[in-house]
């Protein structure tokens, strides 16, 4: 029996968002573009892929992104770096974090990134092999902790800095890694989320060799299709998500807004296999999530699914869910974004809980796109036909990873608890 | 080459690697007061070896704190090849 912290330990809200992503680089644009049921993926131009068996994939198609660095500071940065800065950016200033009422030395950084490092070791490493350059930046840019530490240099953060790499759960690994760096009191904020980039020739040959990847090259918006009969599997992408977590009293303390409170994190492993889940392991961290927020499963009015799109993914989660959720699992709506905006590995997690956050603020959940023919072994709710009005007090939201660390977080409606409240 | 044509070449160097300008440097001008890092100056030297044939040790990389310090390395180095 997990013991119940709730009461002893300190809340932890939700107070900044900062969104880049294939359906735009803004927290509103992200929000628009899933309410619509938009697809961002798209046909990868940029570098040739004619010998891959998959050539779609949801890139960050914002035009500006590299004006926004000096062509110098540009060398220094990986595409998940250069996305972390600017999702760290609108984070902060959308949360008014400010060295006047907040001590910056008492702010923590933890990132998930994964794969960011391999797309961005790509050049370098073909040129060393063409002629035998070895650039002295290709540390400093590939390391997996470099949007970690880019975000500290940039802002001046000097609490404890990380990354979390979980392949695919590493965001959500790090946004619950940071709530129970506040829930336990080491640090007072934190700018958690995730920033990756799985977009280059080798990375997406290497993911299409395992035989993960939607080869529906002649449909690239509808190529990825959770819980489809017909699904074929995922499509890669990038993009960052982070947000600010604060203590109650942080927050409260300096008026800020609060969109949410996070309330609960489950972490376990499947302890299993390399690639293939494991219903079991799933549901363990759906429950240990469920029981650090002290939320029963028929409170639970949203599930984020991770949602790739391949066979295995979507059915295993299909049975998880059935299992810990039991006869109320048809009850609650199960949606998965990934159709969307691609998976974007390290970054996935924390966007997908951006967009709970967003549910419980405007009281509509997105829909999942591409869902065209049902799948008698994926049977729940999943949202097809269009945004749903639905008011969303507690919300799940599941990352699963290769190599079987999983991760679910329960995000809540904030509501503040007299007389235990702080005065602002 | 004449020493006003090694200070031209290398402040072109530096330009191009360090994607700086370098109008106004001096001599005795300090690389970090015009955001020359250690980083930029590992790939300055790279550039140096190939541009002049020669070769930079880290122990000597690390000691550049002038331009003038990296224009009389160069002298002393070229001065015996």
């Amino acid at each position: 029996m997990i013991e119940n912290h709730k009461h002893s330990v300190r809340r932890v809200v939700i107070t900044g968002l900062g969104v880049v992503s294939p359906l735009g680089s803004s927290v509103s644009d992200f929000w628009a573009g899933l309410l619509e049921g938009r697809s961002g993926v798209k046909t990868i131009t940029d570098f040739d892929l004619s010998q891959c068996r998959t050539r779609i994939g949801a890139q960050v198609v914002d035009s500006d992104l590299d004006a926004q660095f000096s062509r110098k500071t540009l060398r220094r940065l990986s595409r998940a770096s250069q996305l972390a800065l600017i999702a760290g950016a609108q984070a902060i200033e959308d949360s008014g974090l400010d060295q006047t009422d907040c001590d910056f030395n008492n702010v923590g950084v933890v990132v998930g990134s994964s794969i960011g490092g391999f797309t961005a070791a790509e050049p370098f490493y073909r040129r060393y092999f063409d002629d035998g350059t070895a650039n002295p930046l290709i540390i400093p840019v590939v390391m997996n902790s470099a949007p970690a530490s880019n975000l500290s240099i940039r802002f001046g953060f000097k609490g404890p800095i990380m990354n979390i790499d979980a392949a695919c759960a590493s965001s959500a690994h790090a946004i619950g890694y940071a709530f129970n760096l506040i829930r336990f009191g080491v640090v007072n904020t934190v700018l958690a989320g995730g920033a990756d980039s799985a977009l280059s020739p080798g990375v997406i040959q290497a993911w299409s060799s395992l035989r993960t990847l939607s080869e529906r090259n002649e449909n690239p918006s509808g190529a990825c299709r959770p819980f489809s009969l017909d699904r074929d599997g995922m499509v890669l992408g990038e993009g960052s998500g982070i947000l600010v977590l604060e203590s109650e009293l942080s927050a409260c303390n300096r008026n800020a807004r609060i969109y949410a409170e996070i309330t609960g994190y489950g972490a376990a492993s499947d302890s299993y296999h390399l690639t293939k889940p494991s219903a079991q392991g799933l549901g363990e961290v759906m429950r240990l999530a469920l029981a650090s927020a002290g939320v029963a499963p028929e409170e639970t009015d949203y599930i984020n699914a991770h949602a790739t799109g391949t066979l295995w993914n979507d059915k295993t989660e299909t049975d998880a869910i059935k299992d810990v959720f039991g006869s109320c699992a048809s009850e609650i709506p199960v949606v998965g974004i990934k159709a969307a905006i691609g998976h974007s590995i390290g970054a996935s997690g924390a966007l997908e809980l951006i967009s709970c956050v967003l549910s419980i603020r405007d009281s509509v959940i997105p829909p999942t796109i591409n869902l065209n023919i049902p799948d008698p072994d994926c049977n729940l709710d999943y949202v097809t036909e269009g945004k749903r009005a639905r008011i969303v007090t507690h919300a799940m939201s599941n990352s699963f990873a290769f190599g079987g660390s999983n991760a679910a977080i329960v995000v809540s409606r904030y509501i503040p608890c007299s007389p235990e409240t702080p005065k602002s | 080459m004449s020493r006003e044509e090694l200070i031209e070449r290398v402040k072109e160097i530096i330009a191009q690697e360090a994607k700086i300008s370098l109008n106004g440097v001096q001599l005795d001008t300090r690389l970090e007061d015009i955001n020359i890092d250690s980083l930029d100056m590992i790939e300055v030297a790279l550039a140096l070896e190939k541009s002049f044939n020669i070769t930079i040790v880290t122990t000597e990389l690390l000691q550049f704190e002038t331009f003038g310090d990296v224009i009389a390395e160069l002298e002393r180095k070229l001065s015996h090849s």
